[in-house]
């Protein structure tokens, strides 16, 4: 009876080929929603303002010094100096506040670190991350250097413990780590390593970071979760005259001021204000300003999830309606058909193996209906939720 | 030769009110193997009744039925059901086919004997072929002709390959070369196959071409030729 009862599930489902039809359309549209999804795009001119004046916006400052410019402009005694100074002028203009975060792998001596975790693990090229350097496994990860006020701005917030203050000692550098690093280490464990500014130094881990925490960086969002959060601080001398030193502290000083610019003045206000600053300070050729607009792309990228979410939405009621569709509509079919009855009774089925065969095979899709409906059902009033939510939010 | 059915005062009444109605009234009847036998008379002479007490559908008020030497216990559904489950297959007056369902479908549409599971579709096929069907395997009744839908029932009743094969009017609603097809195909199957039919018909030329002819008239069995 088993047999038979497939037979006619499999048999139902198949000859209804208007349902198969619908099936079909839905499963293409599905396949688009996912597609259109996935592929949300918003054009970069969307995020640049016009005018004079615009909402607060978010600017990065790339430097021009590379290559012969880079040799001319460290040729002066003074380079460090004039980087310091425009340092300083930054940060205490008066129309736009100036971020410290530099997106730039430090190196954490432990055998425990995971490739995730690695600079190029994206890439792929892990095994450049990683080397055997006296018998210690060297990892460069992923690390971004931040002043305070860059951790204000973004929101960072640790789970446990916290945020380095100003007045941390100058033995161990300070770092909140990525929600991953749980379980590799603990709070105040330290942590030998290198950093680009002072080469071999400790680390002490003052924190780990929320799961999930993020911050807009050059255009897009990074995760932090597997990142190290170190504070743009040199422990060593910064006046050091050796070679080595002094090297290390032009990459700590262009990492000062390669940060980003939050203003309510457009790209063409701020970029004369930077270039003021760099005649100012003497740094030739001025740097130059690109705009990346944060606040807008977050706008954009709820936009983003919100379109996303929509498109979720659309997919689960066209699977919902699909399952609907397929499996209890042909059914009732069966049910109504009172040939089969009459077929199965001449054959010898009694009238309760009837009864039987047509309750199980209406029932059979239709516990299934329910058992997948029921997921999607929850699936879909969470979406709704969300999107709700998220209407709120971008209203 | 073997008595394959053997019906001995077989008598059934209906109480319709106060009144009782006999609608079979003291039947003997004796079917060989291998016979394809017309049960002849005029509607509402028993023929229908009698066929389906011999299937099972139905239980005599009196009277007993043997099928291939076994007496019939007629006392619970279970026992009646057995009957076409093991022993008879029933072909009704009406074509009884399922419109969306191909031939194949519907010829196997209460198949659940385990040994099909083995050449099962070879032998479907066969049956099918043996009724001049398997060109129209995967069609749909409404392109069939009302011969060849009625083969189709018989089709169905071969599937189960039960030794006993009774059907109601299985040409009542053909053309006379159409009917006269289906006849020929379930002579050939009481002869070649050793199948006991027993036809019930009104059409004095389609009962010409079985082997015997059984008269019915209110009930009793008037004649046999």
């Amino acid at each position: 009876m088993l047999g038979l009862i497939i037979r006619e599930v499999v048999f139902s489902i198949r000859k209804n080929k208007i349902l198969l039809f619908i099936l079909m359309i839905q499963l293409l549209a599905v396949s688009i929603f996912f597609r259109v999804r996935d592929n949300i795009s918003f054009s970069d001119d969307l995020s640049l303002p016009n005018g004079e004046e615009c909402e607060e916006a978010t600017y990065r400052i790339i430097d021009e010094l590379v290559g012969p410019a880079e040799s001319e402009f460290f040729s002066h005694s003074d380079a460090i100096m004039r980087l310091r100074v425009m340092n300083n002028m930054l940060k205490n203009q008066d129309n736009f506040s100036y971020l410290e975060i530099y997106d730039n792998p430090c190196v954490i001596i432990s055998p425990l670190i995971k490739d995730e975790m690695l600079d190029l693990y994206e890439s792929g090229d892990t095994e450049m991350n990683q080397m055997i350097y006296n018998g210690r496994v060297t990892n460069e990860v992923k690390c971004l250097w931040v002043d305070l006020e860059a951790v204000d701005y973004y929101r960072l917030k640790c789970q446990k413990g916290s945020f380095w203050d100003d007045g941390n000692n100058k033995s161990f550098l300070p770092i909140v780590l990525g929600s991953d690093y749980k379980d590799i280490f603990s709070i105040g464990d330290i942590v030998d390593g290198y950093s680009p500014f002072d080469g071999e130094i400790k680390y002490i881990v003052n924190g780990f970071l929320e799961k999930g925490a993020f911050c807009m960086y050059h255009g897009s969002v990074k995760n932090l979760d597997r990142y190290v959060v170190a504070p743009l601080i040199k422990l060593s001398n910064e006046k050091s005259d050796e070679e080595n030193d002094a090297f290390q502290d032009r990459i700590y000083h262009l990492f000062k001021v390669n940060g980003v610019i939050i203003s309510k003045d457009s790209l063409q206000r701020v970029d004369e204000v930077i270039k003021e600053i760099c005649d100012e300070c003497g740094i030739t050729p001025a740097s130059t300003v690109i705009l990346e607009s944060d606040t807008q792309n977050k706008v954009i990228e709820q936009k983003k999830e919100y379109m996303g979410n929509l498109l979720n939405l659309l997919i689960v009621s066209s699977l919902i309606f699909s399952i609907v569709s397929v499996l209890i509509f042909p059914h009732i079919y069966i049910g109504r058909n009172r040939q089969y009855f009459n077929i199965l009774w001449d054959n010898g089925f009694s009238l309760l193996e009837v009864n039987a065969i047509v309750c199980i095979t209406l029932s059979i899709p239709l516990i299934l209906c329910v058992m997948i409906c029921g997921k999607m059902l929850w699936l879909l009033i969470i979406l709704l939720i969300v999107t709700c939510v998220e209407l709120r939010v971008i209203n | 030769m073997n008595k394959e059915i053997l019906v001995e005062g077989l008598t059934k009444t209906y109480n319709v009110t106060t009144n009782i109605q006999t609608v079979l009234d003291n039947v003997d009847l004796c079917i060989y193997k291998g016979e394809l036998v017309a049960l002849m008379g005029a509607s509402g002479c028993g023929k229908t009744t009698l066929l389906k007490i011999l299937s099972g559908m139905s239980e005599p008020t009196k009277g007993d039925v043997y099928l291939r030497g076994e007496r019939v216990d007629y006392s619970s559904k279970k026992k009646r059901l057995s009957i076409r489950r093991e022993i008879v297959s029933y072909i009704p007056q009406t074509y009884s086919l399922i419109d969306e369902k191909t031939i194949f479908e519907n010829t196997i549409i209460s198949v659940r004997k385990k040994e099909y599971k083995e050449n099962y579709y070879e032998k479907v096929y066969d049956i099918l072929e043996y009724l001049g069907l398997d060109n129209k395997a995967e069609s749909f009744p409404p392109f069939l002709s009302s011969g060849e839908k009625q083969r189709v029932t018989i089709a169905r009743a071969l599937v189960d390959d039960k030794e006993i094969i009774l059907a109601d009017e299985p040409t009542g609603s053909l053309d006379e070369k159409n009917a006269q097809n289906v006849v020929w195909r379930l002579k050939s199957l009481a002869h070649e196959y050793g199948k006991t039919i027993i036809m019930a018909t009104h059409d004095e030329e389609m009962a010409n071409m079985c082997d015997r002819k059984i008269y019915m008239s209110y009930g009793k069995i008037k004649e046999e030729k």
